[in-house]
C-alpha cells in the first residue's frame, strides 16, 4: 500500500514546545451581511496531465465564514481566474467540470479534503493551480441467465472505505443491458446490480418437465382438452386430480459483480485516476430465496400500528466492522407487521441475519424485541414478543468558570446515540432541577451519551459508569437491564490543542494532516472522540478544540484517508513518529510541530 | 369512479437521479393475497418476442383477479427456458388479467394492444383449462447520439429529452416525454420509446436570481474536524452555484452547459434551447418517426452559443401579487411544454422588478401564472421525464392524474400556487440584438366560478373534491382546485351543503368535474337554468360564475352485454366504446369526459362498463386496436348510424343483456 508507506515516511518532529496559551480561536460565527475586502484569490485550472492543459468553463467556488454566501466563476478559455475584494478569512477554493472530479485547493487527491487559504486584509493568493483529474468509468453488460441483455436492472457502484462520502448514484441499465458509472474517485468499489422491485415479489419457477406434466394431466381430464382461448373448455373437470408439486419459490437477490449474490464473496474493482474500466459485467440469477415469517406479539394488549420491522444482514469481513459498509453494502429490509401483529420478508436470501421490532405508542411507551436468525432456503418462523424499553439514570455534575443557576439546570438534555448502526429511537432525557434524569425506552444497542441543547458555551466532557468513561468506551445496554448511576459532566470550559506545522526554513507546511489519537490504545475505536485529524491552513496553523484531558500523541502526515482513523493498524504506525502531548482538563496548549529532515 | 384514476401526490415529480437511497426500503405496493383462494381452473400458455415469435424465457407473467368483493389476488411465474408458464388451481373468475413483462421488453398481456393499455379480460368457470394462450412482447425502441459543443468536446451531463407527438382531444400536439443524461463520453440514449414520431431538444434554461434573493452557503473554516471536512466536501456539491453577472444579478450555474465567455463586443453568450437538427422550434425539427422496437442512432447535436441580451421589466397589480413571483420567458410555441421548456426564468423583487439575463434572440411570452399543468407520457421503466428546474414553480398544491382522453401512458401533472393566489398575466415580446428593459406584465385576478354543493337524499355524505379542467385541453390554462367555505383546499365538501369556489380562472373554457368523493356521482351541476355537467363554462370575458349548484347523488350504472361477429360469437375480442348521443360532447370534454368510455370485452365477447352518468348514449363494438378510436370525433360521427342507442336514467340504472354487431 503506497498509501500507508508514505504515511510511515514522513515523520514529524517537535520543535521545543512552549506551553501556553494559543492565539485567540478563529473562525465565529458567520457574519450577518456580505462584508468586502482588499484579499485577492487567482489561479489557474488545468488537467493534471503532464501537458497541464487549461481548462475552461470550469466553475470555481469559494466558500468562507467571511462570506455570506460562496461566489462561482467560470475560468475563461486560458482556465484562468479571480475572485477580487476579499475580506479577511478562511477560504475554500473548489473547481469541478465535468467528466473531471471535483478539485479542492490543497488536496492531495480527489475526495480529500482540502487547505484552507488563509488571507489577511489586501493579501493577493495569486498562482494558484488546480489540477483536474479526469474521473474514472466503470461499464459493463448486465445479462440475465440465459445470456439476454438484462434492461431497466439498477447498478449501484458501492465505494469502500469512507473517503467517498455519497453512497453513489444509482444508474440504470439501458435496453441493451449497458452502463456507464462514470466522475468516479480512484479507489476500490464494488458493483451491485438489483432488480427494481425485485423484494416484493417472489416467483415460482417451473421447469419445462413440470410444465409438461402439468399439460398431460390437464390432458387427462377429458373435456378440459386445452385447444386455445375460444375454444378452452367450459365443463367441470373429470375425476379428481392430482396436486401439481409446488413451484419453487426463486427470487431476484442483488448480484454483485462478478456475478455473486454473496456480498461477502463481491469482487472489489480497483480503479485507478481517471482509468475507463469496461467489462465489468453481471449475470443475473433467479436464486432460490428463503422468506421470514411470523408474528409479533405484545403482552400488555394489541400490537401497537406503530411497529416496524428491521432485517440486517449479518455482514462478515470489512463490513463487519464497519456499520456505514455493511449498509451500503447490503441496505436492511423493513416491513410492518398486520392488525393481528403478522409479517412477512419474501425473497430473503439465506444467511445470518438479525430481526429487530420496534415500536413508540401513546400508551406503552418504547417497546423492542429482537431475535437472531438464518435464514435458509425456506420460510424461517419467528415469534418476537415486546418487552418494555429499558431505563438508565443519573446526575449532571457541572463545572464552570461561573456557576450554574437551577433555573438554567434544567436547560440541559441529553441523548444516546447508538454507535453500531443498529436501528433504534434515539432516546432523550431533561436534566431536572435536581440535576437527576432518567432515559426510558431503550433498546438494546451500543450507546454514548451525547448532549442536546445545551446552554452556549457548554458542553458534554465525560460521563461515568462504574469508573468507566462512556464517552470513550460505549455501554452496550442489552437484555440484562437497567444502568443506574450515570454521572455526566458538563463544563464551558475549553480545551485546545493548537499550533503551527513548520517546514523547511521554518516555512509554514500546510501540505499535511496532523493526527492526534489518545496515547490509550483502548480507546482507538470507530468514531473515537479523542481521534482527530485536521489540514492547516495555508498560514501552517492548526487547532483541536475541546478535547478532554488526557494524554495524547499528534503526528503530521503527508498522506491519509479519512477511512484509515478506525483502522487500529494504521494508527499503530504512527506511534513512533508521533510526540507525546499531556492536555489537563480545560487548558490551552500549544504546540508547534517541524517536519524532520528538511 | 374508474375512468378518474386520481391520485394527489405529495411532492410532483420533484425525484431527481441523484436522489439518496432510502436507509430501510419497505416494498411500496400492499401486499396481495399471500395465501389465494384456490380452484379447479387453470391457464396455460407461452410468451413470444413479436418480432421473431421466438420463445422468451425468464419473462414474469402475472395473473390477477379481484373477485367481487373479495381481495386482489395475484399469481406470478417465471417462463420456462421453452418460454411456457402453467397456472393450475385457479379459483373461477370472470376477469382474470393476464400481463407479461420483461426486461428489455415493452409490457405486454393477453389482447393488450399497447405495451401501456389495457389487457382483454379472461373468463375461467370451475374446471375449465385455458390453454395456448398466446403472450408477445416487443421490443422498444430507442434514440440515441452525441452532445458535443461548437469546439466539438463532448458536453457531460447535457440533458435531452424527447418529445412524443400524441393526439390530445382530437389534436395533434407535443408531449413531454422521457429524458437521459449524456455520459462523460456526451453519448446519450433514450430507450424505452414506443412506435411514433418524436423530436428530439436539449433543453436550456437561463436561471436568473437577483442577488438580494440569494439563500446563504455554508461557510468554511480552517482546524474543523476531518467529521467536519467531510460534511463540508459535501455541502461544496450541494451549493447552488450562482455565477455573479453584474448589476446584482447573478446566474445558476452548472445544471445546463456551461456558455463561453462573452464575447469581443462584451454581449454575454448563453446556448439556446435546441431541436433537432440543430434548429431553434419543434416546427422546424426533422421529426423521427420510429418503428416498432427500432434503435436509432446518429441523433447528434452540436451545440452553439449564441449572443444574448438582457430582458428587463416590472409586474403590475397588487403589492402581495408582485412579489417573489416565478417569471418565466417561453419561446412562442412552446408555452404548452411546461416546466424545463422555458428559455428563461427569474424571481421578481418585492417592488415587482424583474430580470432575465441571456436571453437570445427570438420572440417570447413572459408569463406569470398560479396554476399550469404538463402532460407527460410514460416510457418503459418509466424514466424520469424531468429535467432541472433552476427556479422552481412554488407548488403549494400538485396532482397527478391518468387523462383518458389520450393513448394509453399519458398522465398530467397540475401544479397550483396557494389557492389564495390568483394573479396571472402575459405579456408578448422581441428581443433583436439589444436590451429590452421596460417590459410591464399587467397582472389580473381572473375570474372567480363559486357555487353549492347538494346531496341527493341518502346520499352518504363524504369529503369531496372538484376541480375545473381546461375544455379543449390546453395545459397553460392549469388544472385548477377551489377552495371551500370550511377554509379546506380542493373544494371539499363535508357535509349537507357546502360551498365552493375557485379563482383565477384564466381566458378560457372550463368543465367542473368531481375529482374525489367517495361513492357519490355528479347528478347534475346547474347554472342560470342550464345543466353544465360536462358542458363547459366560459370564463373569456373575465366576468365572474355564481350560484352554480352542484348536485350529488350516490349509485353506479351498469351496462353489460356481448359483442358478436355476425350472427357468430367473436374469437379473439374486441372492444367496445360508450359516447354520448349528443354530438356537442364528442369534443372540447377536458382531460377525463366522463360520458366517454371504452373497455375491451372477453375473448368471447362479453362487456361490462360501470359508472356512466345518466344520459342518452350509443354503444358501437369495433376491432380491439380501435379501442382509443373515439380520440377523433370522426371516428364517432361515422360510427354513430349503426350504434346501439342505450339510455341510463339516473345514475343506478342497470342495461344488461345488450346486444352489439362488431363495427368494421
Amino acid at each position: 500500500m503506497t498509501r500507508t508507506t508514505l504515511a510511515f515516511a514522513i515523520v514529524a518532529a517537535v520543535t521545543a514546545a512552549p506551553v501556553g496559551h494559543a492565539a485567540q480561536r478563529r473562525g465565529g460565527p458567520p457574519p450577518p451581511r456580505e462584508r468586502t475586502g482588499t484579499a485577492v484569490i487567482a489561479g489557474r485550472v488545468v488537467t493534471t496531465a503532464t501537458s497541464a492543459t487549461p481548462v475552461a468553463r470550469a466553475l470555481v467556488t469559494i466558500t468562507s465564514d467571511a462570506l455570506a454566501r460562496g461566489r462561482t466563476v467560470i475560468t475563461g478559455l486560458d482556465g484562468a481566474f479571480a475572485f477580487g475584494g476579499l475580506p479577511a478569512g478562511n477560504y475554500t477554493l473548489v473547481a469541478a467540470r465535468p467528466p473531471y472530479v471535483a478539485a479542492t485547493y490543497g488536496a492531495r487527491r480527489p475526495g480529500q479534503p482540502g487547505t484552507p487559504i488563509t488571507l489577511a486584509d489586501g493579501q493577493r493568493f495569486a498562482d494558484v493551480t488546480l489540477a483536474l483529474a479526469r474521473g474514472a468509468a466503470i461499464s459493463g453488460i448486465v445479462r440475465e441467465g440465459d445470456g439476454e441483455p438484462a434492461a431497466g436492472v439498477r447498478l449501484e457502484v458501492v465505494p469502500l472505505g469512507t473517503a467517498t462520502p455519497d453512497p453513489g448514484i444509482p444508474i440504470e441499465t439501458d435496453d441493451r443491458g449497458m452502463y456507464r458509472a462514470f466522475g468516479l474517485l480512484p479507489g476500490r468499489y464494488v458493483v451491485r446490480a438489483t432488480i427494481p422491485n425485485a423484494a416484493a415479489r417472489e416467483l415460482a419457477l417451473r421447469s419445462d418437465d413440470e410444465i409438461d406434466a402439468i399439460l398431460t394431466r390437464l390432458r387427462s381430464r377429458g373435456a378440459g382438452r386445452g385447444r386455445g382461448i375460444a375454444g378452452g373448455s367450459r365443463g367441470p373437470a373429470a375425476g379428481p386430480s392430482r396436486p401439481a408439486p409446488p413451484a419453487a419459490v426463486y427470487g431476484y437477490a442483488p448480484v454483485y459483480y462478478p456475478g455473486t449474490v454473496d456480498p461477502d464473496q463481491a469482487a472489489v474493482v480497483l480503479i485507478a485516476e481517471g482509468e475507463d474500466r469496461g467489462g465489468v459485467d453481471i449475470a443475473l440469477q433467479a436464486v432460490r430465496v428463503g422468506a421470514v415469517a411470523g408474528r409479533v406479539t405484545w403482552s400488555g394488549g394489541e400490537v401497537p400500528g406503530t411497529t416496524s420491522l428491521t432485517l440486517v444482514r449479518e455482514m462478515t469481513g470489512p463490513a463487519a466492522r464497519d456499520p456505514v459498509l455493511a449498509e451500503r453494502l447490503v441496505p436492511p429490509a423493513g416491513a410492518r407487521p398486520g392488525p393481528d401483529g403478522t409479517f412477512r420478508f419474501g425473497s430473503v436470501l439465506p444467511g445470518r441475519y438479525r430481526l429487530t421490532a420496534r415500536t413508540v405508542s401513546q400508551q406503552d411507551g418504547v417497546l423492542w424485541a429482537l431475535a437472531d436468525l438464518t435464514v435458509g432456503a425456506e420460510e424461517a418462523e419467528v415469534t418476537l414478543a415486546l418487552q418494555p424499553g429499558l431505563r438508565l439514570t443519573g446526575r449532571a455534575v457541572f463545572e464552570g468558570d461561573v456557576p450554574v443557576q437551577p433555573d438554567d439546570v434544567t436547560r440541559f438534555r441529553l441523548r444516546l446515540v447508538e454507535m453500531t448502526g443498529a436501528p433504534v429511537v434515539a432516546p432523550s432525557a431533561p436534566v431536572g432541577d435536581d440535576g437527576r434524569f432518567v432515559f426510558t425506552g431503550i433498546s438494546p444497542g451500543t450507546y454514548a451519551p451525547a448532549s442536546m441543547f445545551a446552554p452556549p458555551g457548554w458542553w458534554l466532557r465525560s460521563a461515568f459508569v462504574s469508573g468507566r468513561d462512556l464517552l470513550d468506551y460505549p455501554l452496550d445496554i442489552g437484555p440484562a437491564g437497567d444502568v443506574n448511576g450515570m454521572v455526566a459532566t458538563f463544563t464551558n470550559r475549553h480545551s485546545e490543542l493548537s499550533g503551527t506545522l513548520l517546514g523547511a526554513g521554518a516555512r509554514p507546511a500546510p501540505d499535511y494532516f496532523i493526527v492526534v489519537l489518545p496515547a490509550e490504545r483502548a480507546m482507538w475505536r470507530p468514531g473515537a472522540r479523542r481521534i482527530q485529524a485536521v489540514r492547516p491552513g495555508t498560514d501552517g496553523h492548526f487547532a483541536f478544540a475541546n478535547l478532554p484531558g488526557g494524554d495524547y500523541l499528534i503526528a503530521a502526515l503527508a498522506d491519509m484517508e479519512v477511512s484509515d482513523l478506525v483502522d487500529p493498524a494504521f494508527l499503530e504506525q504512527l506511534v513512533p513518529a508521533a510526540v507525546p502531548v499531556h492536555l489537563d482538563e480545560g487548558a490551552r496548549v500549544a504546540q508547534d510541530l517541524r517536519i524532520a529532515g528538511r | 369512479m374508474p375512468a378518474l384514476l386520481l391520485t394527489a401526490l405529495a411532492v410532483a415529480f420533484t425525484a431527481s437521479p441523484g436522489a439518496r437511497q432510502a436507509r430501510v426500503v419497505v416494498p411500496s405496493a400492499p401486499p396481495p393475497d399471500a395465501r389465494p383462494a384456490s380452484g379447479t381452473g387453470a391457464i396455460t400458455g407461452v410468451v413470444l418476442d413479436a418480432s421473431t415469435g421466438r420463445p422468451l424465457a425468464n419473462a414474469t407473467v402475472q395473473l390477477e383477479t379481484t373477485p367481487p368483493g373479495g381481495k386482489r389476488q395475484l399469481f406470478l411465474q417465471i417462463t420456462t427456458p421453452t418460454g411456457r408458464f402453467a397456472f393450475i388451481d385457479l379459483p373461477a373468475s370472470d376477469g382474470y388479467l393476464l400481463t407479461a413483462t420483461k426486461p428489455g421488453y415493452l409490457d405486454g398481456g393477453h389482447g393488450r394492444r399497447d405495451p401501456r393499455g389495457p389487457a382483454a379480460p379472461l373468463a375461467l368457470t370451475d374446471g375449465q383449462w385455458i390453454g395456448d394462450v398466446r403472450v408477445t412482447l416487443g421490443r422498444p425502441g430507442s434514440i440515441a447520439g452525441t452532445v458535443v459543443d461548437e469546439t466539438g468536446q463532448p458536453v457531460v451531463g447535457a440533458y435531452v429529452r424527447v418529445m412524443p407527438r400524441v393526439m390530445l382531444a382530437g389534436r395533434a400536439e407535443w408531449f413531454i416525454g422521457g429524458a437521459a443524461r449524456t455520459d462523460d463520453r456526451g453519448a446519450y440514449r433514450i430507450a424505452g420509446l414506443g412506435p411514433g414520431r418524436y423530436v428530439v431538444t436539449v433543453p436550456s434554461v437561463q436561471a436568473t436570481l437577483a442577488a438580494s434573493a440569494t439563500p446563504p452557503a455554508p461557510g468554511a473554516s480552517a482546524g474543523t474536524s476531518m467529521s467536519d471536512l467531510r460534511a463540508a466536501s459535501a455541502a461544496d456539491r450541494a451549493v447552488r452555484q450562482l455565477v455573479d453577472a453584474g448589476d446584482g444579478q447573478q446566474l445558476v450555474a452548472g445544471r445546463y452547459a456551461v456558455p463561453p465567455p462573452p464575447g469581443p463586443d462584451g454581449r454575454r453568450m448563453a446556448y439556446p434551447i435546441v431541436f433537432y437538427p440543430n434548429v431553434a422550434t419543434p416546427a422546424d425539427a426533422t421529426p423521427i418517426d420510429l418503428e416498432p422496437g427500432e434503435s436509432r442512432q446518429g441523433i447528434d447535436f452540436q451545440l452553439r452559443p449564441v449572443a444574448t441580451a438582457r430582458v428587463a421589466g416590472v409586474l403590475q397589480g397588487p403589492a402581495e401579487a408582485i412579489a417573489g413571483q416565478i417569471v418565466r420567458l417561453l419561446s412562442v410555441g412552446l408555452q404548452e411544454l411546461g416546466e424545463g421548456s422555458e428559455v428563461a426564468t427569474a424571481v421578481s423583487l418585492t417592488d415587482g422588478r424583474f430580470t432575465f439575463l441571456d436571453v437570445p434572440d427570438g420572440r417570447y411570452v413572459v408569463e406569470v401564472r398560479h396554476a399550469y399543468a404538463e402532460l407527460a407520457i410514460s416510457t418503459l421503466g418509466d424514466p424520469s421525464t424531468a429535467v432541472p428546474v433552476p427556479l422552481r414553480f412554488p407548488a403549494h398544491r400538485a396532482m397527478s392524474m391518468n387523462v383518458s382522453a389520450a393513448p394509453p401512458g399519458v398522465h398530467l401533472a397540475a401544479l397550483q400556487d396557494d389557492a389564495e393566489a390568483s394573479f396571472w398575466g402575459r405579456q408578448s415580446i422581441v428581443v433583436s440584438g439589444r436590451d429590452v428593459d421596460d417590459v410591464v406584465v399587467a397582472l389580473t385576478g381572473g375570474a372567480t366560478l363559486s357555487g353549492r354543493i347538494e346531496w341527493a337524499p341518502g346520499t352518504p355524505t363524504t369529503s369531496v373534491s372538484l376541480v375545473l379542467e381546461p375544455a379543449d385541453a390546453r395545459r397553460s390554462l392549469g388544472v385548477l382546485g377551489g377552495r371551500t367555505s370550511g377554509g379546506a383546499r380542493g373544494a371539499r365538501g363535508s357535509r349537507g351543503i357546502d360551498t365552493f369556489e375557485f379563482r383565477g380562472l384564466m381566458a378560457g373554457e372550463y368543465i367542473l368535474r368531481l375529482m374525489f368523493g367517495g361513492e357519490a356521482r355528479v347528478e347534475s351541476i346547474t347554472w342560470q337554468g342550464h345543466d353544465y355537467a360536462e358542458r363547459p363554462f366560459d370564463a373569456s370575458d373575465g366576468h365572474d360564475i355564481t350560484d352554480v349548484v352542484v348536485r350529488l347523488a350516490s349509485g353506479t350504472s351498469t351496462i353489460a352485454g356481448t359483442v358478436t361477429e355476425g350472427a357468430a360469437p367473436l374469437a379473439a375480442g374486441a372492444a367496445v366504446i360508450a359516447f354520448p348521443a349528443d354530438p356537442g360532447r364528442w369534443s372540447n370534454y377536458g382531460f377525463n369526459p366522463a360520458g366517454l368510455r371504452s373497455v375491451l370485452t372477453t375473448p368471447d365477447g362479453r362487456f361490462r362498463i360501470d359508472g356512466l352518468p345518466a344520459g342518452d348514449y350509443l354503444l358501437v363494438g369495433v376491432p380491439s386496436e380501435e379501442e382509443r378510436a373515439w380520440l377523433d370525433p370522426e371516428y364517432l360521427a361515422a360510427r354513430a348510424g349503426r350504434a346501439t342507442p342505450v339510455r341510463l336514467d339516473d345514475l343506478a340504472s342497470t342495461r344488461e343483456g345488450v346486444m352489439l354487431r362488431i363495427v368494421r
